[in-house]
């Protein structure tokens, strides 16, 4: 946010001040306003909360004093101005300015007469329009927003979906990338890249940090290039070429403190000097916001093409193009392929794989998961604003009721329709604006409070903040209301007899009905909003109560991870590396700490399983079968650390590793579905791509959600790591000391073996498992918010409603009571009243709820969207809500006097 | 002096803010920003003066000639936005005769709760 705005913005409030304060101190005070921004605002989010506030605080304090205080003064001493202020309506015209301004005042003054009334219309109001500007804010940065590229619309994502093979996508071949790039025509640029991790050594020490092998043409498909330096260029992707490296500006700045003379120099990359070429622009992170570094992928143009597919691509549409016609062009392309590049596809393949190719925007791509959530919170703070709107709208008409006489008496003055309109209009606008001002302050608060509690993954988060559009947003709420609540009291005011309403203003008769029949719709609509609210967070609650029930296959609790790669070029061998791991395992075993200790590629929930080709032999019928499932790759002492339990057989032994003798563990799922109802242990399986020999399955397991809690537990084989040869891998611990001594003992052992290899990503695994399911409770927690306002709300309107009908009808029940009717029978009438309206509301709700919940089946798990159990008791617990909320007018109406009611009439 | 006793009575008790703002101007004229800085340090932010009460209070005080504006002290730099006031002798008046009384009620609250 930026003081110009802000600025601007207190400009418009300065309007609101008395002419006299205004033209004799306007320009003072704005300078003092600027002044006072520019000293909080560089304290960040907080300075500029507090100077909001503060703000806010000053002129809530000064602005009705200043109207109020002058009235005061007058009155004292004994001035009766006040009569015959109101002009004759001919000449108002001519003066639109100051009748604005008088209108302004008037409302001012009538809100100081009636704080109570301004009060909960404002803040109620702030409450819609603040949490609707946060949640906006949220979705406009994550979802709205184009990417920090040049037309980035235009960029794609293409990539090979395989239904033959499985749900997964495939990245592009090199062949098929070198054949996309120079037959397409729809794409004007198109790249390829790899996200390794890599190890940078030399300096203090070694760290382990996101990079990507780019081909030049990422870059250039971008049109991002280099602040310092120079970019990869075709050149650098031939093989044998000399190796160069682009930095992030952040990791030039954190690890090589913002030296420009580092470039032309070298930096120790996995072990081989890099000469670094350049640096990238401040906040560039592609693809990822880890990637630190950037390295030429080593491309040749002229290699047999091979059906092995490493490669992420990104493409940008010509001028105009859209995805269709890219996918149309590519589809063609594709199916050209077994005759142009017969080395890597044959038709066979192509009949087995349904070898496909899909285009998606990089935005859709950025935030696909996250976007449905998010819609969905944005769609309930909207409803929570209509609910503020609604019962704003429902003071404003009983205030309108009350009003009657003065409004008859203005109109027999003289004034017309349009006066009154503006005079109504006026006390709406100010009204509204006092809520969106508020509104922002609270947005401020909410976002802040909504990055604090988002869960890491949640795309973009980083570069949140209430900006200028949410501000934007802000206001059209703001007017929106101010129209809503200003013009419906106004739309019943009708063209009726001026006498008429002197009338009704002297009697409290039968009119109004048409009045009462709004704010009851309102009621209505407000208990079926709310009773939708309720559901979805009744849900939600279920689906986290669920999540947290889900045997997770493994016990997270007082297991240490973290992730140890070693420099391949730093040993002479595979075999070498393989030795570094087994003394890392033998030396933290050994620690009087360290309870247990397993080694793994593909942790579970943080990486995934490779669901690759393999073959399953000793079947029921004796034969075997190739089929693609779940390869996880993994050590002894691995299954016991995390707390598999073993359902057969034995865990994985050192020996297993032998290349003479292997042995698998298998899943439970697993062992059903291909060796059912007989023992699995002895069978035979092997991962198909490293033409191994037969592994013998020694152990099966519990099922394990591999891919996380929402995940189903899919069958799953577990091989030696050995066989995939890592150069790193994710080690567990488990062991009872706190994190920083089992870390500081992990270090000492594997520094000692090579100082070289980097711990990384170095958390509890209970952490792991609460970051996985931190999504669905960022969601619920908004939605429970939600939720919990909507039920207040609807208390208010439904107290708000019966309360006013029960002084209104305070002469018919004082009749009834002076009749001989007892006073439970009037509390139960009134109360009856109440529950009338809750039940319409709550079926009306019912209804909606029942319509929506497509919506949000998405982020359920283990309930059904149409759960029985919360909808009874979001019914039940509404229901109650509006019992307590008409209980005290029906208490009061029971209560009443009818001497005294008689009395006024 | 310009002022009678009756014209200061008519004005106590001050408000907290119109207090601060005259004991801010006690020893030299002020910018408004510089009596809004000054009033917050003195009451340690508790009366928390805005723009907007400052200013109103200002107007206020120019109305009863607590305050009047005046020349900038030399040495300062000029920014043309910026108004300096200074204290009238009404102003001081005020405050003295504001002073007494709080000194007499101090003064009354202290002997009760020695006896």
């Amino acid at each position: 946010m930026n003081g110009q705005l802000v600025m601007v913005a207190y400009r418009l409030v300065l309007r609101l001040y008395p002419q006299p304060v205004r033209a004799n101190h306007g320009e003072e005070m704005t300078g003092a306003v600027e002044a006072e921004w520019r000293r909080r605002a560089g304290r960040g989010m907080r300075g500029a909360a507090a100077f909001f506030i503060w703000l806010a605080v000053d002129v809530a304090r000064s602005l009705p004093s200043l109207y109020v205080m002058p009235m005061v003064r007058r009155i004292r001493a004994g001035s009766r101005r006040r009569v015959g202020r109101d002009q004759p309506s001919s000449r108002r015209g001519r003066e639109p300015v100051r009748n604005i301004s008088r209108d302004l005042r008037h409302a001012l003054r009538a809100f100081a007469r009636n704080p109570a009334f301004a009060v909960t219309a404002a803040v109620t109001l702030s409450l819609g329009i603040g949490a609707n500007t946060a949640v906006f804010s949220v979705v406009d940065r994550v979802l709205l927003q184009p990417l920090p590229y040049p037309e980035s619309e235009n960029l794609v994502m293409v990539a090979h979906p395989v239904p033959g093979y499985g749900s997964g996508e495939w990245g592009l071949s090199q062949g098929g990338y070198f054949y996309f790039k120079q037959n397409s025509r729809t794409l004007s640029d198109f790249g390829v890249y790899t996200s390794p991790m890599v190890v940078l050594t030399g300096g203090d020490r070694a760290e382990r940090v996101g990079a990507a092998a780019v081909s030049a043409s990422v870059l250039s498909t971008l049109q991002v290039a280099p602040t310092i330096g120079r970019a990869i260029i075709p050149e650098d992707n031939v093989p044998g070429a000399q190796p160069v490296v682009l930095l992030s500006h952040d990791l030039w700045m954190r690890r090589f403190g913002g030296d420009e003379s580092l470039v032309g120099r070298t930096i120790p990359i996995n072990g081989v000097a890099q000469e670094v070429i350049g640096v990238m622009p401040p906040g560039f992170h592609f693809p990822g916001q880890s990637t630190a570094l950037w390295v030429p992928l080593q491309l040749d143009p002229g290699a047999r093409a091979v059906n092995a597919h490493y490669y992420s691509a990104v493409g940008r549409l010509r001028e105009g193009g859209t995805t269709d016609e890219a996918v149309g062009e590519l589809r063609s392309l594709v199916a050209r392929l077994p005759e142009d590049l017969p080395t890597a596809y044959s038709t066979r393949f192509f009949d087995e794989s349904g070898f496909d190719v899909a285009v998606r925007t990089v935005l859709d791509d950025t935030v696909q998961n996250a976007s449905r959530a998010l819609w969905i919170v944005l769609g309930t703070v909207g409803l929570v604003l209509l609910m503020a709107c609604a019962n704003v709208a429902n003071l404003f008409l009983v205030r309108a009721e009350g009003r009657r006489r003065e409004v008859a008496l203005r109109a027999a003055l003289g004034a017309d329709r349009m006066d009154l309109l503006r005079h109504y209009m006026t006390e709406s606008v100010v009204l509204a604006v006092m809520g969106g001002v508020l509104g922002v302050c609270i947005a401020y608060f909410g976002v802040a409070a909504l990055v604090a509690v988002a869960p890491e993954g949640l795309p973009r988060i980083d570069e949140l903040g209430v900006d200028l559009r949410a501000i934007g947003v802000a206001g059209v709420c703001t007017a929106l209301a101010a129209l809503f609540f200003g013009t419906v009291p106004l739309l019943h005011r009708g063209d009726r007899d001026l006498t008429e309403h002197l009338k009704e203003g002297a009697r409290a008769g039968t009119s109004g009905k048409q009045h009462q029949r709004i704010r009851s719709s309102l009621v209505v609509s407000q208990i079926g909003i709310a009773l939708v609210l309720l559901a979805a967070s009744g849900l939600l609650l279920r689906t986290f109560r669920a999540l947290q029930g889900v045997e997770l296959g493994f016990e997270p609790q007082s297991v240490v991870t973290a992730r140890l790669s070693v420099v391949p070029a730093k040993y002479e061998d595979s075999a070498a590396v393989q030795r570094f791991f087994r003394s890392a395992h033998q030396g933290l075993e050994a620690l009087p700490l360290v309870s247990s200790v397993g080694m793994t590629l593909q942790l579970e929930i943080a990486d995934r399983a490779y669901d690759n080709a393999t073959d399953i032999a000793d079947l029921p019928d004796g034969g075997e079968t190739r089929q693609i499932i779940d390869q996880k790759f993994a050590g002894p002492g691995y299954f016991e650390t995390m707390g598999m339990r073993l359902l057969e057989g034995r865990y994985m032994e050192r020996g297993d590793l032998d290349v003479a003798a292997p042995g698998a563990i298998v899943t439970r799922a697993l062992a059903e579905e291909y060796w059912p109802g007989e023992s699995a242990i002895g069978k035979r399986i092997r991962p198909l791509f490293t033409r191994f020999p037969w592994h013998r399955v020694v152990g099966v397991i519990d099922d394990v959600h591999t891919e996380g809690i929402q995940q189903a537990a899919k069958p799953t084989v577990y091989f030696p790591y050995t066989d995939a040869r890592p150069t790193s891998m994710a080690v567990v611990i488990r062991s009872d000391a706190p994190l920083s001594t089992v870390l500081s003992a992990l270090q000492r052992e594997v520094w000692a073996l090579d100082p070289d290899v980097p711990i990384a990503q170095a958390v509890p695994m209970a952490r792991i498992v609460a970051d996985d399911m931190a999504r669905t409770v960022f969601t619920m927690s908004l939605l429970g918010l939600a939720a919990m306002m909507a039920l207040l709300l609807g208390a208010v309107g439904i107290y708000g409603v019966v309360s006013y009908s029960v002084s209104r009808r305070a002469s018919e029940i004082g009749i009834r009571l002076a009749l001989g009717a007892k006073a439970g029978q009037v509390g139960s009438m009134v109360l009856g009243q109440t529950l009338r309206l809750a039940m319409i509301g709550i079926g009306l709700g019912l209804i909606a709820a029942l319509a929506l919940n497509r919506v949000i089946t998405a982020v359920l798990f283990g309930v059904a969207s149409t759960d029985p159990l919360t909808f009874v008791v979001a019914c039940a617990l509404l229901g109650g809500v509006a019992a307590v909320a008409g209980f005290l007018p029906a208490r009061r109406a029971a209560r009443l006097d009818p001497l005294e009611t008689l009395r006024s009439e | 002096m310009s002022h009678n006793d009756n014209e200061i009575a008519s004005l106590l008790p001050l408000t907290p803010v119109v207090f601060h703002i005259l004991l801010a101007l006690m020893d030299e004229p002020r910018h408004g920003y510089s009596i809004m800085q000054e009033v917050n340090r003195r009451s340690e932010s508790k009366v928390g003066l805005g723009p907007g009460t400052l200013y109103g209070a200002i107007q206020r005080m120019e109305d009863a000639r607590l305050l009047q504006k005046t020349e900038p002290p030399s040495g300062e730099a000029a920014d043309p936005r910026r108004r300096y006031y200074t204290m009238t002798d009404v102003g001081r008046a005020a405050l003295l005769a504001e002073t007494e009384r709080l000194e007499s009620l101090v003064a009354d609250v202290r002997q009760r709760a020695v006896s």
